[in-house]
């Protein structure tokens, strides 16, 4: 592999190596909005059938990979509210379980200041990295607070 | 082919070294290491360097000045199991017959970062969003606390406990003695864990050992290496069990059948406490307890010093601190030298066996991504 190569976008399939294996980038969005809410997107394969999320960034070969939308609601697995010290805000974070048995991790928002309750029923809520990419969190629907 | 065994140990003082290097931190431990021995450094066939914060090529960094003669130095980085990874490398090496006496050694300075959670690659999904390593073990305690009905109280009697072991171990400078009440209203971190619940970020340390299949020339009884095993975590995005600690469960029950013994026969512990949820649930992990009984057992002081199973007698990470390269070593040796009648106040008496155990971690998707654990004996 050239330094050529890795350069740039990387939404095209590269071929390399002396017994080839073709290496592809997946460029879709981790995330969707529908009408009913915002999923996330998980993938699987024929090899690895359980739904991961992140999905997968870098397929090998050819084989397919399925996105498996999930949400827009999941169940609290468990959370804590860093606190990162002077100047800077505390801010939430949350392990969430959905249907088909995928775990994410992501930002909880915690409305004014309060936390919600293991096994609250949670939605995925539209947020922004720090470097203000658009992203994902969780936040509980109403009335599911501690 | 003889027997591998511990034949000297090292360590420095772990605390705040700002004007310290880690290869002279090193260096100490390595110069003490060799000394309790009654080795030479050109007696030393290779050396083994466990190191996870500092820069490339960290063994050689540290050797330079020793005047090693050339001879091969692996740079081993397992996060925080670094050191204790390249013990087991180093047994691997000495039981194939590639060499005769080795020497392992573990450092790190975090004086140098300034203080605040170890770094983590900011490239990982989770880090990205927000993820710091007191995050990851706080919500192991909120889960905790949900599934058995633990008290915060009980998080906070390990940070007591192990200071007060700490308080009796001349190399802990850090620590200082606190109450329940201090532990809890110390500032938050990651709620439920407050700051005196987390190993101090700031600390600076390093360790060393001298392992040979030569008969021993060293100061005190050599040591056998009953088990030695390390472990990588799985690829887990379901909704796995954050409060089983499988990766420790499944470490330890390898290394109970490699050396033949069980939990009912060791005599003391030293394990990863980074933050008071994780000894608790070493606890279980390692067959100490029942699941969810770990508060019980706590509670009961079998895990104190004088009870029947003393867990960190040295004070552990939360009273030592953790210098991640040094830690896997430095639990090591703190063992050797309960077998071997010279551990000073803290001594565990009659002690006979002895398990350490660290993990590493700190990237999505394998929650603990390495463990390692050693069983000793004389």
């Amino acid at each position: 592999m050239t330094s050529a190569a890795l350069s740039g976008n990387w939404d095209e399939t590269l071929i390399f190596g002396a017994f080839p294996v073709k290496l592809s980038k997946r460029t879709e969005p981790h995330f969707r909005m529908t009408g009913n809410g915002m999923l996330l997107i998980a993938t699987r394969t024929a090899s690895h059938p359980q739904a991961q999320f992140p999905p997968l960034e870098y397929v090998h070969g050819d084989e397919a990979v399925e996105e498996v939308p999930i949400g827009p609601f999941g169940r609290l697995y468990t959370y804590t509210v860093v606190h990162p010290g002077k100047d800077r805000e505390p801010y939430g974070l949350a392990m969430v379980d959905f249907e088909p048995g995928v775990r994410a991790f992501g930002r909880l928002i915690c409305t004014d200041g309060k936390v919600p309750a293991i096994n609250s029923t949670m939605r995925i809520v539209p947020a922004e990295l720090p470097n203000g990419s658009p992203d994902y969190a969780f936040e509980a629907v109403a009335g599911e607070s501690a | 082919m003889n027997e591998p065994m511990i034949v000297g140990v090292g360590i420095t003082d772990f605390g705040r070294f700002p004007d310290l290097t880690e290869e002279a931190l090193a260096q100490s431990a390595i110069l003490e290491a060799l000394s309790d021995s009654g080795l030479q450094i050109r007696d030393i066939e290779a050396f083994y360097c466990g190191n996870a914060i500092g820069a490339s090529l960290p063994g050689q960094r540290a050797l330079r000045e020793l005047h090693t003669g050339g001879n091969a130095v692996y740079n081993i980085d397992n996060a925080c199991s670094s050191g204790a990874t390249a013990v087991n490398a180093a047994l691997s090496a000495l039981r194939s017959g590639q060499y005769e006496t080795v020497l392992v050694f573990g450092m790190d300075q975090l004086s140098s970062l300034g203080g605040g959670p170890l770094p983590l690659s900011r490239n990982d999904w989770n880090n990205k969003r927000g993820m710091i390593m007191p995050a990851l073990y706080a919500m192991r305690a909120t889960r905790y606390m949900h599934e058995h009905g633990m008290e915060v109280s009980a998080l906070a009697d390990i940070a007591v406990k192990n200071r007060q072991h700490g308080l009796r171990n001349p190399i802990a400078t850090f620590c200082k003695a606190t109450t329940r009440e201090e532990v809890l209203a110390s500032r938050q971190i990651a709620e439920p864990l407050t700051l005196l619940q987390c190993c101090p970020a700031v600390v600076d340390g390093a360790a060393a050992v001298v392992l040979s299949t030569k008969p021993s020339k060293g100061r005190a009884a050599p040591v056998r290496v009953l088990a030695s095993v390390v472990q990588s975590g799985l690829f887990e995005t379901g909704p796995e069990d954050m409060i089983e600690a499988e990766i420790t469960a499944r470490t330890a029950r390898m290394a109970y059948e490699q050396a033949g013994v069980g939990p009912q026969d060791l005599s003391l512990i030293e394990c990863h406490d980074a933050f008071t949820i994780s000894e608790l649930l070493y606890y279980e992990a390692l067959g100490l307890c029942d699941r969810g009984e770990a508060p019980q057992l706590l509670a009961s002081g079998a895990t104190a010093l004088g009870g029947r199973i003393p867990v960190n007698p040295s004070g552990g990470l939360i009273a030592k601190g953790h210098p991640p390269g040094a830690t896997g070593v430095a639990q090591i040796v703190e063992v050797c030298e309960h077998l071997q009648g010279r551990a000073g106040q803290r001594q565990v008496e009659g002690a006979r066996l002895g398990l350490t155990q660290v993990t590493g971690g700190g990237i999505w998707g394998v929650d603990h991504a390495a463990c390692s654990i050693h069983i000793l004996s004389l």
